[in-house]
């Protein structure tokens, strides 16, 4: 007598994101232990991430062999005018296009890319470690060189931060411990006027730690250092009412171009993982989550990778993208981006992270129309399309080993029927296997091509095209083998086209108890 | 007669003993002692008994030798006895003369005396004048010394230096005195003012603010700022009252030191007030030395007077009796009235004119006896 087949769904695999830190059985099945170049989607689902279309044309010419462009900004002036300030190949460039070098001062030489770059009063600063801060006035290609000797000496800060009318600088050579603000609304008096200094010396709350960033959230001066938060209240009035007023130990900010804010919280990495600090309304003290639990392993050794690559983590990028509504951060030395989905935090406090793979970005910036520029080898590309460039890019989900809630039976996969959105002429591979195997069976199929809704073309007068506005695929593969525990997973070829992986339905056999 | 010269000075001189200015003037002494010379100059120092006595022996003597003129041819009597006459009118005029010139000598003589015993009487006699401060002593030359006690002047001098130590504060340098002062209100301030640091500072760390330095407030966070300008302030201000201080000081020490110094010159202002009671006192005494001697010089003038009255009245006694001596021995009056002397008429012979060295007789040496009997009388 045939045994009744016991039907598995896995509802919208993945939506959980990874989890790599929870032990796997028993985990919810809408984790998933890897999401490579995925993107929670707007309906909750795995799908695949956007690529990218690289904008400049002359990449090779001016970056040559470097690791291309490592920072960037969108200045926009007063008048409306957009220039964008990128940097790399030890070079200051102008465009999107075509990268366009900035005349430097004389005698000035770059020896590094970190720059961070700051809009503040219809000018651009540029701020790096051990070299003197740098200004375009109104987006002027020709860079003025701030004072860097006589009575008005600017610090040669690696971090910069325009608030409060004012700019704010840190983490200098030989004094990591002292906080610079400018003149008010002078970015380039930093001696003179209103400006000022604070030596942290005393304030850390662990008695030492350096600084490494600022940040101005929820009406706060945030001075983040490795290993604490020093959180400033007053900052409008730094000369006079610049107060203490609360002090975060044992989280610090480890990478300077980590920080985020998504408008409620404000992102940025720690020697604990990717931490969010939240708004108070009520509360004294600032709600701190730590939302890479999830992955956190996995994450802190790229952050090590990345440390023991560069000699610092300055390379490590962040953006937010309201859009997108993810966080993304790269660690260009690994390759690998993290994407964190802000829309709402799970259970346990995390966001829904995802990993991007060979997309490999160097730089991030949101641009004022909020597209997602981000840094490629080959100049500034903007995220968008399901290409990287001119190459498709694999999308992978597997899920974590499930034992279908009868931990102590056989279970024998009969058959799986795949509901995927999207993934028009997209190669799909389905993996399966048991008892915790990487050696997966895999079966290969692919989708036809198929149009889709064409949303603003005038096709007036062509060939009619008949068509659903959204391509649902429904593939069924026949399945083998069995085990105490599952694994599925899928593996697409990512050709142009979106792909959202709605349902897993497995179809098995539970068999005899182990 | 003879003046008593000792007993006549003497008796000037007493009156002066009896003005004294501790004394005053004893007017019985006074009024004795001018009666003294008085009885000493009195006729009864002309002894005339004696006087009277060696008249009558002369004159029987002579009147022994000579017998009655009635016995001669020759008036030798007459002769004799005009010569006689003669010689004793001539004698008793010279001894007149003498004895007058004599008696001016004497007045001239009493009168210088008197004289310098006004001025005696009358001079200024130093005193001295005790309190409890000291003795001032006057001299002759109208001076005073104001002789402080020890004590006082011990006093006057600590008063005179301190006096002195103060006016050196005055003069001093009022910066320096400033300056002193201010450390001293410097010093109460700092306290106060190290507490409040401290306390700012517990604040200002406690706040994060601890590090703060600010180009706007001088390099330095506004509260430590602010503090910095409240203790400048406070150090202008004490500075300025430092001044004023310092002012106000040297003020006083101006009044103290005026004040100590004319303290020191009290006792010297008490001896002066207290010479001028004692020179009220002493002119009561000076007046009534000096009503002495103007008196003693007025009796002792009176009293002189009465001398060369009383002198005087001698004289004319005395040659009243040598007139009535040559009258009687010569005879006096003429015609009917004449009266013949001892000497004179029958009487006188010729063994008389021999006897007496008529002729070519030798003068007998009766007469010449006689003659410097006489002279010796006379105190020639």
């Amino acid at each position: 007598m045939a045994q009744e087949l016991k039907h598995v769904t896995i509802s919208a695999p993945g939506f959980l994101g990874i989890n790599t830190q929870d032990s796997p059985i028993g985990l919810d099945p809408a984790y998933a232990s890897i999401a490579d170049n995925c993107v929670i989607d707007q309906l909750g689902r795995v799908g695949a991430r956007k690529g990218y279309d690289l904008l400049t044309t002359n990449g090779p010419a001016v970056l040559g062999t470097s690791r291309g462009i490592e920072a960037m900004v969108e200045f926009v002036s007063r008048t409306g005018v957009k220039t964008v300030f990128s940097a790399g190949n030890n070079k200051i460039f102008t465009g999107t296009t075509t990268l366009v070098e900035c005349t430097l001062p004389a005698g000035y030489v770059i020896t590094d890319n970190d720059w961070k770059m700051v809009s503040f009063n219809n000018d651009v600063y540029f701020f790096q470690k051990g070299h003197a801060p740098l200004e375009s006035i109104v987006g002027s290609t020709t860079l003025t060189l701030l004072p860097t000797t006589g009575g008005n000496v600017v610090p040669q800060g690696n971090e910069i931060l325009a608030a409060y009318g004012r700019l704010w600088t840190c983490d200098i050579v030989d004094n990591k411990y002292t906080v610079y603000w400018s003149s008010l609304l002078a970015g380039d008096d930093w001696n003179g006027g209103s400006s000022g200094s604070v030596d942290l010396t005393t304030v850390w709350p662990n008695g030492y730690d350096e600084v490494v960033a600022l940040a101005e959230h929820n009406n706060f001066l945030l001075v983040f250092g490795k290993k604490s938060i020093i959180v400033y209240s007053g900052a409008e009035s730094p000369n006079s009412e610049l107060t203490l007023h609360d002090t975060i130990e044992g989280t610090g900010c480890i990478a300077r171009d980590s920080i985020q804010s998504t408008g409620t919280d404000l992102l940025f990495l720690s020697s604990r993982g990717v931490m969010s600090l939240g708004r108070l309304l009520q509360q004294k003290s600032l709600p701190l989550n730590d939302i890479s639990k999830n992955v956190r392993t996995d994450l802190l050794s790229l952050v090590s990778v990345e440390e023991q690559s560069n000699g610092h983590r300055e390379a490590i990028k962040a953006v937010y993208s309201p859009i997108d509504a993810f966080y993304l951060i790269t660690f260009p030395e690994s390759g690998i981006v993290y994407c964190f989905d802000v829309r709402q935090p799970l259970e346990n406090g995390s966001f829904r992270v995802t990993t991007w793979s060979s997309l490999k970005p160097t730089a991030f910036f949101l641009f004022v129309d909020d597209t997602l520029y981000m840094g490629q080898v080959l100049g500034i590309a903007k995220y968008a399309g399901y290409l990287d460039g001119d190459e498709r890019y694999q999308l992978r989900y597997f899920s974590n080993p499930n034992d279908f809630q009868s931990p102590a039976n056989l279970k024998f996969l009969k058959k799986f029927n795949l509901t995927i959105i999207g993934g028009q002429g997209t190669p799909t591979t389905l993996n399966w296997g048991y008892d915790y195997t990487s050696a997966f069976t895999k079966q290969e199929f692919t989708f036809g091509s198929s149009n889709i809704a064409e949303y603003g073309l005038s096709e007036y007068n062509t060939d009619a095209e008949y068509s659903a506005s959204i391509v649902i695929q429904t593939p069924k593969v026949n399945s083998t083998g069995s085990g105490s525990v599952v694994t599925v997973g899928i593996e697409a070829e990512i050709n142009d086209a979106a792909f959202s992986i709605q349902k897993i339905d497995i179809l098995a056999l539970i068999g005899r108890l182990i | 007669m003879a003046l008593n010269q000792s007993a006549f000075n003497q008796a000037l001189t007493t009156p002066m003993q009896n003005v004294s200015p501790t004394t005053g003037f004893n007017q019985s002494a006074f009024t004795s002692a001018l009666t003294t010379p008085v009885q000493n100059v009195s006729p009864t120092g002309f002894n005339q008994t004696t006087f009277n006595q060696a008249a009558q022996t002369g004159a029987s003597t002579l009147s022994g030798m000579l017998g009655s003129s009635n016995t001669s041819g020759f008036d030798l009597g007459g002769f004799a006895q005009g010569l006689l006459g003669a010689g004793v009118d001539y004698y008793a005029g010279q001894q007149d003369i003498d004895a007058q010139a004599q008696f001016g000598q004497m007045s001239n003589q009493a009168a210088q005396q008197m004289g310098q015993q006004a001025v005696q009487g009358t001079s200024f006699k130093p005193f001295s004048v005790t309190t409890g401060a000291g003795t001032t002593q006057t001299d002759a030359q109208g001076g005073f010394n104001l002789g402080l006690s020890p004590e006082q002047a011990a006093m006057q001098a600590q008063l005179t230096q301190q006096a002195g130590g103060l006016f050196g504060g005055v003069t001093g340098d009022v910066g320096q005195a400033s300056q002193d002062i201010y450390n001293q209100i410097r010093a109460i301030q700092n306290p106060e003012e190290q507490r409040d640091q401290l306390r700012l500072n517990e604040k200002l760390f406690a706040r994060g603010r601890g590090g703060v330095s600010s180009a706007q407030y001088g390099g330095q966070g506004a509260e430590q700022f602010g503090f910095n300008q409240a203790q400048q302030e406070a150090m202008n201000q004490a500075a300025f009252q430092a001044r004023q201080m310092a002012l106000g000081e040297q003020q006083q020490q101006l009044a103290l030191g005026q004040g100590l110094l004319g303290q020191a010159y009290v006792p010297q202002q008490q001896q002066l007030d207290a010479l001028t009671a004692g020179t009220n006192i002493a002119n009561i005494a000076g007046t009534g030395q000096r009503q002495g001697a103007q008196l003693q010089a007025e009796l002792g003038g009176t009293g002189l007077e009465a001398l060369l009255r009383s002198y005087e009245s001698g004289l004319a006694g005395e040659q009243t009796q040598r007139n009535q001596l040559v009258d009687l021995l010569l005879g006096s009056g003429q015609g009917a009235n004449a009266v013949e002397g001892l000497l004179g008429g029958s009487s006188l012979g010729g063994s008389l004119g021999a006897a007496v060295g008529v002729g070519d007789a030798p003068t007998p040496q009766w007469i010449k006896d006689l003659g410097n009997d006489a002279k010796s009388w006379l105190g020639l």
